[in-house]
């Protein structure tokens, strides 16, 4: 089962919410799957519903069982991370720390490249956020330093926030199209009701049963199972 | 009017409603300074000949864009070939969704 890496060069495009979202996604299509929490600002459990106050375990805690939410076990890698033992073991060739039986979602902090570019050697699929606005754009030159960003196989674009009504997002969405293609998954279009939902401790499914994003995010859920040779269990009810 | 929208606004009794078509990607793209910049950036689309020869989406991107650069005239940027192409993109893209 592969690892799926979700870093952006830039933070604040929503790079977590779309791991959040692809996890829950998978899982209601029936794969195993398991989200690991690396930032430390400790934010993917929100998108469970959970309050910040509550913790989650430790990837590396033997004795603690993950909590699973809607199906998708979550972990925080944070600890293990700092700790330099993580670093030890994914840096031994051929050794993959994760559940093989399992898909993993590594949600990865924009600042923190040097475990972005550890974990992609184990990664079937880099996930890089977009928004259209212009500091997201300008990022894309480093995506991955030393190889140009067309060029990068392994690696898919969502362009995250998009709104029709604005002139920008309108041309980014067609500029992108034309660089990447099909490498472009997915677009998420925008709607505060994601933010309304945090708020309020919901997953954006019950808060905002209509909202625009939804549909796009189960679009983007096919598409990258299929870009990842997955085939779904179950396809989730209507 | 879009067909969906007209039967949303039939199914609410159009009353309360506004129906504004935002302008057409057609009429109004134009080649932002950035997208220029990104896509002269070699860590962007590597060295440009070679994308133009072996990457099929960035093809005609860079190509187009390419041809007006060497028109020389930085305000004609903004209009010939390139707005040709993003005008066929935005005709994909309107059909797409």
């Amino acid at each position: 089962m592969p690892l799926i890496l979700c870093h952006s060069p830039v933070g604040g495009v929503g790079t977590t919410f779309l791991t959040a979202r692809l996890a829950l996604g998978l899982a209601a299509r029936g794969h195993d799957v398991s989200a690991i929490d690396f930032t430390h600002a400790d934010a993917l459990k929100l998108f469970f519903g959970m309050l910040p106050a509550q913790e989650i375990p430790a990837m590396t805690d033997a004795t603690t069982e993950g909590i699973v939410v809607d199906g998708v076990e979550l972990l925080s890698g944070y600890a293990a991370v700092q700790s330099g033992a993580f670093g030890r073991l994914i840096a031994r060739s051929g050794t993959s720390p994760f559940d093989s039986a399992r898909i993993v979602l590594a949600d990865v902090a924009s600042a923190d490249h040097a475990l972005k570019t550890s974990l992609l050697p184990h990664a079937a699929l880099h996930l890089c956020t977009l928004v259209p606005q212009p500091t997201s754009l300008a990022a894309l030159a480093k995506v991955q330093p030393g190889t140009p960003t067309i060029d990068l196989e392994q690696t898919v674009f969502v362009l995250n926030q998009v709104d029709d009504t604005r002139k920008l997002s309108r041309h980014s969405q067609i500029f992108l199209r034309a660089l990447f293609g099909d490498n472009l998954i997915a677009t998420v279009r925008r709607d505060e009701a994601v933010n309304e939902a945090l708020a309020s401790f919901q997953p954006i499914v019950r808060y905002a049963k209509q909202s625009v994003v939804l549909p796009d995010l189960a679009a983007m859920t096919i598409a990258i199972e299929a870009r990842c040779g997955l085939v779904a269990a179950t396809e989730p009810a209507e | 009017m879009r067909p969906d929208a007209k039967a949303l606004l039939a199914r609410l009794g159009q009353r309360d409603f506004q129906y504004r078509q935002f302008a057409d990607p057609i009429a109004d793209v134009e080649p932002w300074p950035l997208f220029a910049a990104l896509l002269e950036d070699e860590r962007v689309v590597g060295r440009a000949d070679r994308a133009t020869e072996e990457r099929a989406p960035a093809k005609n991107f860079l190509s187009d864009y390419d041809d007006m650069s060497a028109r020389g005239e930085p305000g004609q940027r903004h209009g010939g070939s390139l707005r040709a192409f993003l005008s066929g993109l935005s005709d994909d893209h309107t059909e797409r969704r």
